[in-house]
């Protein structure tokens, strides 16, 4: 609580003294005099006239809190700053008070209403100053565990970087093998190098890397705690054989009776229930599948001849704890079979974009030869068809944004590998962006052709031997039929999907409630793509300390891929040093008011409550984002940040004020200063009027504002209340605004139960440019205040 | 067997109340630091027990004169009886700088122009004590003493006539809880709910004591084998009709006099009742004033609140706001305006209390508040023989209990005792055993209306239970009559429902099995109160007990009655013990 | 004057466990209706009528009424809660209102007058 608060009024050499009356401000807070250690009226505060007297005043009566009432908070801020600085006040202890944007200028034609709002506003920040605690620097020791999903690109890039970093790093990766989608293609656009460079080089930087723990075969089994306390259950499957005995003989591959299409390869060939081991395999044993064998068969361990198959073997459970996770699960191909009129998986000749990759790859079923499946020959028309799936309602809706780029890449390679082949490109519209436009000319260049068509169809010519693919050119208006050895469909990209106890932590709430299934729960998008916070957040999810990568969360190609994997490690980084000092924003629990009933839990957009060991929720400072919803939810009004509490804000509600004018209704608005509050700044510069009875406090998010200001502030005889946040789905912390409208269709309620009416608090939501829209709202409601005449409470008080 | 938990204190608090709260509080600042202090609350302690819906007055404070005349002012209102006057001048002498603490803790109080307290006649003051009880928790919670809420103590654990600790269950976590204390402090209220209340169904709960305290302060100290007292001093509330909320308001706050239908303010007008002390006769016999208008058939009897002060009258709504906001409810629906028309009152069903304007509980040794029980505390309403502490007293008695337990382990070096595996597998079969009852009496049938074939539930236990001492233990509708007969007839019943119906008594879960605790508890304090009732073969207190066949008073019962349960016979054994006059006087007159 | 809960405002304290009404029964009968997730008294007859539970509900979604058997109807009184003072809205079975604001916590920060 502070002791000695000092009053600045600023003048604005005449912005806010031409309107403003100061000598009437002055009389106005004559009798303010209780614990006030200095009030100071200056013409212009920020020259060096007025530094020095706030410094000097802020030294000789050893203020412990000071009020600057002139410009708005975002000017200025360094000058009043430093001054506090220089005279030994934390900044902190500097509140600012606009009486210029929000007082002097709205209210140019109205000198008295001006000046006593200027006096009223004073007032009710003096009574947020008198409860201000002195600045109290808050440390936290960073987190530096991590666990990354995904040995992929995305998975392999985050590790690293982090790993590099010093950060401890374990990555469980679901199949036996690392390098991800990206190990299994032949090159990579546009440069066309070798695809398995990339992962292969990051694997090889891993391998010796100290902090990293790579589990392979390995999935997550369940998800407990928050961000900076997570706890996992991992599950990894066993091998069966054992690689220190393995001499790679292949023996039980060969004797193995089970045959099943090869997923390593996207079926183009068949594989046994045992695998050899695939490349980036960091193992390098065989693998037996045990999911694929046969009850009771047990052919390869009896044929093994280095006695390396235990079949018995059972997967393994461990638990880790860590601070955060990267989320890098991929995507997988979409399932061309689905689109009958194509002939995938009916004719052997059409094959899919990735079973491309792994025929023209050195390492795939054909050695990198192009050849038919069915001949074993090399083709000699290869038609691609696009979008095979894609844009289209019936299959998937979305573009996967690179498989445009991916043919024209394979039709090039083809064209390089035999120029005599010819390449047809059936599209809708070529979709490479940015530099990938030059991969169109190079293809035309090459001699590719293009047919803009609508959806094609391929099927066998009775009797004859190869296919025929026919579309309808809609550049020129004619049926186009074209035989083909070899028709490549260009298959979009669809997610892998989120880890089930992941999708289950986040779509509960901490106290275990359900938020309904994921894609209501806004988790994953209608496409099962994960969901971050797109508009300002995007690299994050509903719970801090999950942090998505790479193509689970939309399809995109390698570069961004990387790029979205190192934006995820530096989320990481920021929550890792070794002493942070957190915001004042965080918000702190005053155990002795808390009856840990969990709302704060349950608000918070981003899930980084935990339990302390007293059993008391408490924020994770270096995961909370400070929009203080919880400060707004509590029960208890026992949560509070330094400068930002609920009892300060009542101070402002239950502070003695006076009509501005006789008859005027006496209006608090709580503005969400984030985009609201600059609507109102903005409608101060642009001169709009609005009455001057509407005092402007801004807040931290509406989320934050708690319902007991109403409460507190009826019964001292406030007419009206506005509270303002960002439009919808605007909100900067996801969903402040939405709990603030809640919360006030309730207190509506309750004011209709006792018999008050509920039009006296109204929610706006306001853009940071709706000055217009601010003021006329401001002006409308304190018409409709009138109407309803003066609050109840005004008798009684 | 249930889970369990182990908790181990020096200072082991049953019932985080009024006392429960300041003896944590005073223990802390006299045990230090280091003492580990623990309260067991069996509801949740920032709103349990009497003072829930608040308070309105603080009826003890020293406004005028010395402590030894709240002494005088107490023993008179208790018709010059005998009473412990050594422990209410220990809490006379405190309990001013007691409410000073608890102002400073965020207590709204009154106050005149002159700072002082704004008083209500002489020994009250008014306050705004809606958030009392979470005032009161507070204290608790700044002694940093653990508080384990929703535990409800069954038994105390007795080893060689001392008390080492007590067990009993979560009432949320059905646990069983197994505490040790170097000192063991049993604060968890007095009885409600042992008559049968004047409001039935959904409104037999309206009742002027906290109808949760069921006695098991009583009831545990008596099976500890402590000595008890004065279980024949029940306190029967006059109180506004229906709602049975206080009218200490009514009366010392607006000046509003009893009158009958006659409109005769017949406490001041009658010579029977001037001679008895007029309107400020002692409790129990405005009480008898009001019992013997109404049998006169001059009925219905009111408070006359239309010749107050009219500016105090105007006030009224909201002091009742702050203690019993049913009241005001009342009014409106019923077209009630006290200022316009007085307000009607009743007599309730009695209570067992000790620090109210009643005097049973457990006897202290000394002002030590240990009983005869080696290292068991009391405090409260657990606490006999000395009357009018209210609220600030048994805030006041709290800290005093708490600062004596502190002082008590210190300078006896009190260590923890060790458990006996097989007497706590016991206590947790008796904790448990309604609930398991339940499980083995259900399998034998349900009758379609899903109650059992063969048990019963502890409201039907508890109906029983309040017929008989309604009908045979001078209940309200027997205008507080009893005579030796009837008594007869009230023991038969009662010992027959502790010793042959406990057996039928049978819980669905963990709510149920509270209420089966508070029917076991409320029969072992129903037998102190007929024994003590029978042995006081006189009629001391009109308006509380009036023995037909013994009307007038003897001198021979000048003294307590105590008593003692033998566990062998279950007997209870009553006998006298004299009483000590410390403040000089007439003990039938107030010093000032 | 037992505890009725009103569905469209109870949120069951966001699918707690244990919902606010519930934690501070001094007579352990608030609990939560598992399928609804809304709170109710379990044994209305059992309440003491002292509104703790009344005035902790954040939603202001529980009222209390008195039993028919009592007071006439629709008398209401219902309080809305600050932080240091609570307000009482009486309105009674003639719709007629009377407004009461109870001080409830010191202030520990008293202004000055004017």
């Amino acid at each position: 609580m502070a002791g000695n608060i000092g009053i600045f009024v600023c003048g604005c050499d005449g912005l806010i003294s031409g309107v403003v009356d100061m000598a009437g401000v002055e009389a106005g807070l004559a009798k303010v005099k209780k614990r006030i250690g200095a009030k100071v009226f200056h013409p212009r505060l920020c020259g060096s006239g007025g530094t020095g007297a706030v410094r000097s005043a802020i030294s000789q009566n050893a203020l412990d809190c000071v009020i600057i009432a002139g410009c708005p908070e975002s000017e200025c801020r360094d000058v009043f700053n430093s001054v506090a600085a220089e005279a030994g006040l934390a900044p902190e202890m500097v509140l600012r008070l606009d009486i210029r944007e929000g007082c002097a200028f709205p209210h140019g034609n109205n000198p008295g209403g001006a000046t006593a709002k200027a006096v009223n506003l004073i007032k009710m920040w003096n009574a947020r100053a008198r409860l201000a605690e002195p600045y109290k620097p808050v440390y936290a020791t960073g987190n530096r565990d991590v666990l990354v999903i995904g040995g992929g690109l995305a998975g392999l890039s985050s590790a690293n970087e982090l790993a590099e970093a010093g950060l401890n790093v374990t990555l469980i990766e679901k199949e036996s093998y690392l390098g991800g989608r990206a190990g299994q293609f032949d090159k990579v656009f546009p440069r066309m190098c070798d695809s398995r460079c990339g992962v292969t080089f990051l694997v090889n930087r891993l391998k010796d890397n100290p902090g990293i723990k790579i589990m392979p075969f390995t999935e997550i089994s369940g998800l407990k705690g928050s961000a900076g306390r997570f706890e996992a259950g991992l599950s990894s499957r066993p091998r069966t054989v054992d690689p220190e005995k393995c001499n790679l003989c292949g023996k039980c591959e060969q004797i193995c009776p089970v045959i099943l299409p090869d997923e390593y390869n996207f079926g183009v060939v068949t594989r046994k229930a045992v695998t050899p081991p695939r490349p980036l395999d960091q193992v390098g044993s065989y693998v037996i599948n045990r999911e694929n064998c046969l009850p009771g068969c047990s052919l390869c361990a009896d044929i093994c001849p280095a006695g390396a198959i235990a079949l018995e073997r059972e997967p393994a459970s461990s638990t880790v704890k860590f601070g955060s996770i990267v989320l890098a699960t991929g995507w997988q191909p979409f399932e061309a079979e689905k689109i009958s009129r194509l002939g995938f998986g009916r004719y052997a000749n059409v094959l899919t974009n990735v079973q491309m990759e792994r025929i023209m790859s050195p390492d795939g079923p054909a050695g990198g030869r192009l050849v038919c499946p069915e001949s074993g020959r090399e083709p000699e028309n290869v038609v691609f068809i696009q979008c095979a799936g894609s844009r289209d309602i019936n299959y998937q809706g979305w573009c996967s944004t690179i498989c445009c780029a991916a043919t024209l890449k394979q039709a090039i390679n083809i064209k390089l590998l035999n120029s005599r082949i010819k390449v047809y490109v059936f599209y809708i519209d070529i979709r490479v962006y940015g530099d990938y436009e030059e991969l169109y000319s190079r293809a035309q260049e090459a001699g590719v052709v293009f047919v803009r068509s609508s959806p094609a169809q391929v099927y066998a010519e009775p009797g004859a031997a190869g296919l025929m693919v026919v579309g309808e050119d809609t550049l020129m208006g004619r049926t186009l039929k074209i035989s083909a050895d070899l028709v490549v469909l260009a298959a979009g990209m669809k997610p892998c999907g989120i880890p089930q106890p992941i999708l289950n932590h986040l779509s509960h709430g901490q106290a275990g409630e359900s938020r309904g299934n994921p894609e209501e729960a806004g988790l994953l998008d209608r496409r099962g793509f994960f969901v971050g916070h797109r508009q300002c957040f995007p690299l994050e999810s509903p719970a801090q300390g999950i942090y998505p990568a790479g193509t689970c969360q939309e399809p995109m190609d390698m570069a961004n891929t990387v790029r979205g994997a190192l934006a995820a490690a530096c989320k990481i980084f920021k929550t890792s040093g070794e002493r942070v000092e957190v915001s004042p924003m965080v918000p702190q629990v005053d155990k002795a008011g808390c009856d840990k009933c969990k709302r704060c839990m349950e608000e918070c957009p981003y899930g980084v409550w935990y339990f302390d060991n007293d059993g008391y929720p408490a924020p994770d400072p270096l995961y909370c984002k400070t929009c203080l919803t919880c400060v707004g939810a509590c029960p208890r009004q026992c949560i509070s940040a330094q400068g930002f509490s609920v009892q300060e804000l009542v101070g402002t509600v239950t502070a003695r004020v006076k009509e501005t004018e006789p008859g005027e209704p006496h209006v608090v608005a709580f503005v969400c200063e984030n985009d609201a509050y600059q609507a109102v700044l903005l409608a101060g510069r642009m001169g709009l009027e609005y009455p001057s009875g509407v005092h402007v406090i801004p807040v931290r998010c509406a989320g934050s504002c708690n319902m007991v200001l109403i409460q507190d502030g009826l019964p001292e005889g406030i007419d009206g209340f506005i509270l303002a946040g960002c439009r919808h789905g605007e909100c900067h912390y996801i969903h402040g605004a939405d709990r603030t409208e809640e919360r006030v269709a309730n207190i509506k309620l309750t004011l209709r139960d006792i018999m008050i009416e509920p039009e006296r608090v109204d929610f706006v939501r306001l853009g940071v440019r709706d000055a217009e829209k601010f003021a006329g709202h401001a002006r409308d409601f304190v018409e409709r205040l009138k109407k309803m005449g003066p609050s109840p409470f005004k008798k009684i008080n | 067997m249930a889970d369990r938990v182990y908790i181990d204190a020096d200072v082991l608090i049953l019932g985080g109340g009024t006392a429960g709260c300041m003896a944590a509080w005073e223990a802390r600042r006299t045990g230090g630091d280091d003492l580990k202090i623990v309260i067991v609350e069996k509801a949740f302690i920032r709103h349990s027990g009497c003072l829930s819906a608040g308070m309105n007055a603080l009826n003890m404070y020293i406004n005028q004169g010395k402590p030894e005349d709240y002494v005088s002012y107490a023993r008179y209102d208790m018709c010059g009886a005998p009473i412990r006057e050594d422990i209410l001048l220990s809490v006379a002498n405190e309990v001013n700088d007691t409410v000073a603490i608890m102002e400073q803790s965020g207590l709204p109080m009154k106050k005149k122009e002159d700072g002082r307290y704004l008083n209500r006649g002489k020994w009250n003051i008014e306050i705004n004590g809606s958030l009392l009880k979470p005032i009161t928790a507070s204290k608790a919670i700044e002694a940093r003493a653990e508080i384990y809420n929703r535990v409800y103590i069954t038994e105390l654990i007795i080893k060689d006539n001392t008390c080492i600790g007590a067990v009993g269950f979560g009432v949320r976590d059905g646990k069983f809880y197994v505490c040790r204390g170097k000192v063991t402090m049993v604060c968890s209220g007095g009885a409600a709910g042992l008559w049968r209340p004047n409001n039935h169904g959904e409104a037999h709960h309206r009742i002027w004591y906290f109808p949760f305290n069921a006695g098991s302060s009583y009831a545990m100290c008596k099976r500890a084998g402590a000595e008890m007292t004065t279980f024949e001093v029940r306190f029967v509330p006059v109180r506004t009709k229906d709602t049975y909320s206080p009218t200490g308001t009514l009366s010392i706050g607006m000046g509003a006099p009893m009158v009958n239908s006659l409109g005769q303010t017949f406490m001041t007008e009658d010579p029977h009742y001037v001679q008895l002390g007029g309107h400020t006769a002692p409790t129990p016999i405005r009480a008898y004033g009001f019992q013997r208008e109404t049998l006169a058939h001059r009925g219905p009897i009111f408070m006359d609140t239309t010749k107050g002060d009219p500016a105090k009258v105007t006030g009224i709504k909201g002091q009742y706001l702050d203690m019993s906001p049913c009241l005001v409810l009342y009014w409106g629906c019923n077209d009630i305006d006290p200022s316009k028309e007085p307000v009607e009152i009743d007599g309730g069903d009695p209570n067992i209390v000790g620090a109210h304007a009643g005097m049973a509980g457990a006897w202290t040794r000394d002002t030590s508040r240990e009983t005869t029980v080696n290292c068991l505390y009391v405090s409260g309403d657990a606490l006999g023989g000395a009357p009018s502490r209210f609220i600030s007293g048994t805030w006041t008695c709290g800290r005093i209990t708490g600062r004596n337990m502190a002082r008590a382990i210190k300078d006896n070096n009190y260590q923890l005792s060790e458990l006996e595996p097989a007497m706590i597998d016991s206590l947790e079969e008796r904790t448990f055993g309604p609930l398991k009852n339940y499980l083995e009496r259900s399998k034998e049938g349900l009758w379609s209306d899903s109650t059992l074939m063969s048990g019963i539930f502890p409201k039907q236990m508890e109906d029983r239970m309040q017929k008989i001492m309604e009908e045979y233990c001078g209940g309200r509708t027997r205008w507080y009559f009893v005579s030796e007969p009837y008594l007869n007839i009230a023991r038969r019943h009662i010992k027959r429902m502790r010793n042959d119906q406990l057996q039928y008594l049978c819980a669905r879960d963990l709510h149920d099995l509270q209420l089966a605790w508070d029917v076991i508890n409320r029969l072992d304090v129903c037998q102190l109160v007929i024994e003590h009732i029978s042995y006081r073969k006189e009629t001391r207190f009109p308006g509380y007990v009036i023995r037909t066949d013994y009307p007038d008073t003897n001198p021979e019962f000048d003294c307590f009655i105590n008593s003692k349960w033998d566990s062998e016979t279950d007997e209870v054994v009553c006998f006298k013990v004299p009483y000590e006059q410390i403040v000089p006087g007439d003990r039938r007159k107030q010093s000032i | 004057m037992p505890p009725k809960v009103d569905p469209t405002k109870c949120d069951g304290c966001q699918g707690e466990s244990e919902p606010l009404c519930e934690q501070v029964c001094p007579g352990n009968l608030m609990t939560l209706e598992k399928e609804t997730k809304k709170a109710y008294c379990r044994e209305p007859g059992d309440c003491w009528d002292c509104m703790t539970c009344t005035k902790a509900c954040p939603r202001q979604a529980i009222q209390t009424m008195l039993q028919y058997q009592i007071a006439y109807f629709p008398g209401k009184l219902i309080p809305l809660v600050g932080t240091n003072s609570v307000t009482w809205t009486s309105i009674d079975c003639h719709g007629r209102v009377e407004r009461f604001v109870m001080k409830t916590l010191v202030s520990s920060d008293d202004e000055d007058e004017d």
